[in-house]
C-alpha cells in the first residue's frame, strides 16, 4: 500500500479508527502510533505525518482524544495522546460501522 | 458546543499550537531517526532519511489548521488582526474615528430615547385616547402631566373611568363627578373643583 500520506489511500474515516484502536492500549505518540500500526499490520500500513497529524487534530477538535507532554524513549519532549470516554464510545460505533460497510463492499464484490 | 469552544481556543492561540505541532513532528522525527540507526545507518544518513520519509511538514501543519479552522472563520479572524494592527500603528486616527463613532451613536440613541417616550410610545394607562388634558388656562405638555409638577400644579390629565376608590397615576380625574386627582409634591390628592375644565388631549 506504500506510504499512506493522503487520507484517500484508506476509506474515509479509517484512519481515525485505527488511531482510536491503537490508543485502547494506552497512550502513545504519533510515531508510537504510526509504528504500531505498521507492526500490526505487517508492514502494510505505512501512515505518513502529513496523514497522520491531521488526523490527529480532528480527534482532538472532537474529543475522542486528548493530548500530553511527555518525554519520549529517546528523552526528546513527545505528545502523547490518550483515548478519552468519548473517544472509546466512539470506537464502538465506529467499529460496527466498519464492519457494516466492509460487509456490504464484500458482498458486492461477491456477486456474479 | 464542545467542538465551537475547542475551536475558539485553538484560534485565540493557534500560534502557539502550531509551533507545539511542529515541535512534535520533529519529534517524530527524531523517533524515525534513531530507529533508522538502530537498523545500522551511519547518523547523518539516517537524519536524510529520516527527513525523507517525513514528506511534506509544512502541508501537515497547513492540514493541521484546516481541521481547527473554518475557512470563513479564519478569513475574518486575519481581517481583524489586520485591522487591530493598523489602529495600533496610526493611534491618532484611530482615536478621532472611535471618538466620532461613539459620539455619533450617543447622540443617536439619546435622541430617539427622547423621540420615542414623548411621540412614539403610549401612556402607561389603560386606554390612553379617553384621557383628557384638565386645565386652569395655561397649557402644559401632556407628557410632563404626569410626572413631575409643582404644588401648584395646572394641568392634570383626566380619565372618565376614575373612580372615588382609586387614585393611582395621580394624574386621573373624574370629569363627571368634578373632582380632579392632583399631583403635589410627592403626595397625591383628590380635590374637588370646579375651575377646571377638561379639554382634549
Amino acid at each position: 500500500m506504500g506510504l499512506t500520506n493522503t487520507p484517500s489511500d484508506l476509506l474515509p474515516g479509517t484512519l481515525e479508527l485505527l488511531i482510536l484502536k491503537t490508543l485502547m492500549n494506552g497512550a502513545k505518540h504519533g510515531y508510537g502510533i504510526v509504528e504500531h500500526l505498521r507492526l500490526a499490520s505487517d508492514d502494510v500500513l505505512r501512515v505518513g505525518e502529513s496523514a497522520l497529524y491531521p488526523a490527529l487534530q480532528r480527534l482532538l477538535l472532537k474529543g475522542w482524544v486528548k493530548a500530553e507532554w511527555g518525554t519520549s524513549e529517546n528523552n526528546r519532549r513527545a505528545r502523547y495522546y490518550t483515548l478519552t470516554a468519548r473517544g472509546r464510545k466512539q470506537l464502538a460505533a465506529e467499529r460496527a460501522e466498519f464492519d457494516r460497510m466492509v460487509g456490504a463492499i464484500q458482498q458486492v464484490l461477491g456477486t456474479t | 458546543m464542545n467542538t465551537f469552544f475547542r475551536r475558539l481556543r485553538y484560534l485565540l492561540q493557534s500560534s502557539r499550537r502550531e509551533a507545539e505541532l511542529r515541535e512534535e513532528i520533529e519529534a517524530h522525527r527524531a523517533l524515525r531517526q534513531g530507529a533508522f540507526e538502530r537498523d545500522g545507518l551511519e547518523p547523518e544518513d539516517a537524519a536524510h532519511a529520516s527527513r525523507r520519509a517525513l514528506g511534506n511538514v509544512a502541508l501537515a501543519v497547513d492540514d493541521a489548521r484546516d481541521v481547527w479552522t473554518i475557512r470563513t472563520v479564519d478569513g475574518v479572524w486575519q481581517d481583524v488582526r489586520a485591522a487591530l494592527r493598523g489602529l495600533r500603528k496610526s493611534q491618532g486616527f484611530a482615536l478621532v474615528a472611535i471618538g466620532t463613532l461613539a459620539l455619533g451613536i450617543g447622540v443617536n440613541t439619546a435622541l430617539f430615547s427622547i423621540f420615542s417616550s414623548l411621540i412614539l410610545r403610549p401612556l402607561p394607562v389603560r386606554d390612553p385616547g379617553s384621557l383628557a388634558l384638565l386645565t386652569n388656562g395655561s397649557w402644559y405638555p401632556c407628557a410632563a402631566a404626569g410626572t413631575s409638577r409643582p404644588a401648584t400644579a395646572s394641568a392634570a390629565l383626566l380619565s372618565p373611568s376614575w373612580t372615588k376608590r382609586s387614585c393611582a397615576g395621580s394624574y386621573r380625574a373624574s370629569s363627571r363627578s368634578g373632582s380632579a386627582c392632583v399631583w403635589e409634591g410627592m403626595n397625591t390628592r383628590a380635590t374637588r373643583s370646579s375651575a377646571w375644565s377638561p379639554m382634549p388631549c
